[in-house]
């Protein structure tokens, strides 16, 4: 089987949880032997921006030592064979076309965006 | 005939999202089709087995808790595992294990269990299709 | 990686489609997938029923209903948020949540959003 993950919502609670869960869920079924990819749209294309650092964070007394990295969470699943694909039209849409980013990534347009869906067995949106 | 399998992602907390009750329904309305029903709650939605969810009297509406009789996810989650086991269907409701320990959300209602991203996959892949319905 | 190309396609819009642009997407997605071909519904649930009211349907939800997209309305959300029949906008039919699990039975995609 394989799956195309959609991801629409970033920084959703990455704070907390040192990643992005959505990201983490996917790492952790890809070391299971899923086979997934990743088509990244809205708030999600800026994973692919180069320069992001989490400021260590500090409630009180309690200070974090490991910021989450949605960017190098992206790189490992790239590197463990997961397909990520970027929303051409979003990257626009967010400023993001010109700014260093991931290389592992492939742009689609919105209007290839029915095929790509149609080469998975299953689709989830996240 | 081969039985169609429907496997579904939750990750609402309860009683903080109208998809809990939304997701709630599309399960009974499987399992009123004979479908068989996997459930992976991931994130907040480890806290809607809890076993140890107490309803409560409302002031505001006057009334006790008998009269309030306020409703509880774990007593939908209940009343869903009892009604597949009812119509011989499979039922299989998996906490992400990782989630409940950070939430300390441990003590879930009898008939779901703890389990890993691992599951969820092989879920997922023995299903006929999977719904995720995740957090806006 | 080519399959069958995509029979039908759904997407569930929960969100109230007044307040959040990013709703508008999800119809982008149907007319794209219904220009290929591809049968395409949206179900409005929960405050995504908000417009499906005569006279507060956003335009795209109009341009998709004019592109051939079929657009139900989770009977249950339209009672809850006392919207009858004889209100709802040209385009739009009131329709149970299950027919969601009806199209996950039958493989298809659904998109929850």
């Amino acid at each position: 089987m394989k799956v195309l993950n959609i991801l629409s919502t970033g920084y959703r609670a990455t704070l907390e949880e040192q990643d992005d869960t959505v990201l983490w869920i996917s790492q952790a079924m890809k070391r299971a032997g899923a086979e997934l990819d990743l088509l990244l749209r809205a708030s999600t294309v800026n994973y692919v921006v180069e320069g992001q650092r989490v400021v260590p964070l500090s409630i009180g007394a309690r200070s974090q030592r490991n910021a989450p990295d949605v960017h190098a969470q992206l790189r490992d699943l790239a590197g463990g064979g997961a397909t990520i694909f970027l929303l051409r039209e979003d990257l626009e849409l967010y400023g993001l076309l010109d700014r260093p980013r991931l290389g592992e990534v492939r742009l689609i347009g919105a209007g290839g965006l029915p095929g790509l869906l149609s080469a998975y067995d299953q689709v989830w949106h996240w | 005939m081969t039985r169609t399998r429907l496997t579904f992602l939750l990750m609402d907390a309860p009683f903080e999202s109208s998809r809990t009750a939304t997701a709630m329904r599309l399960i009974d309305a499987a399992l009123d089709r004979g479908i068989d029903v996997n459930i992976f709650a991931y994130e907040g939605a480890v806290g809607l087995p809890l076993a140890a969810q107490t309803a409560h009297a409302n002031a505001v509406h006057g009334r006790d808790a008998t009269e309030e009789d306020h409703p509880l996810p774990r007593e939908w989650v209940a009343a869903l595992r009892d009604k597949a086991v009812e119509r011989g269907l499979a039922f299989d409701w998996v906490n992400c294990g990782l989630c409940v320990e950070e939430r300390g959300a441990a003590g879930s209602i009898e008939g779901t269990r703890r389990g890993t991203p691992a599951d969820f996959w092989a879920m997922a892949a023995a299903s006929t299709n999977t719904l995720v319905v995740a957090t806006a | 990686m080519e399959r069958a190309e995509m029979k039908r396609l759904m997407i569930v819009e929960t969100r109230d489609p007044i307040a959040t642009p990013d709703a508008a997407w999800g119809t982008g997605l149907l007319i794209e997938a219904r220009q290929a071909g591809t049968a395409c519904t949206l179900m409005l649930a929960e405050n995504g029923t908000l417009g499906a009211r005569a006279g507060a349907s956003p335009s795209w939800l109009v341009a998709a209903a004019d592109a051939g997209i079929e657009i139900l309305a989770d009977a249950f959300a339209l009672a809850e948020r006392g919207i009858p029949a004889e209100q709802i906008a040209t385009g739009i039919r009131s329709a149970p949540l299950a027919l969601i699990v009806d199209r996950l039975a039958a493989g298809d995609p659904v998109l929850w959003r």
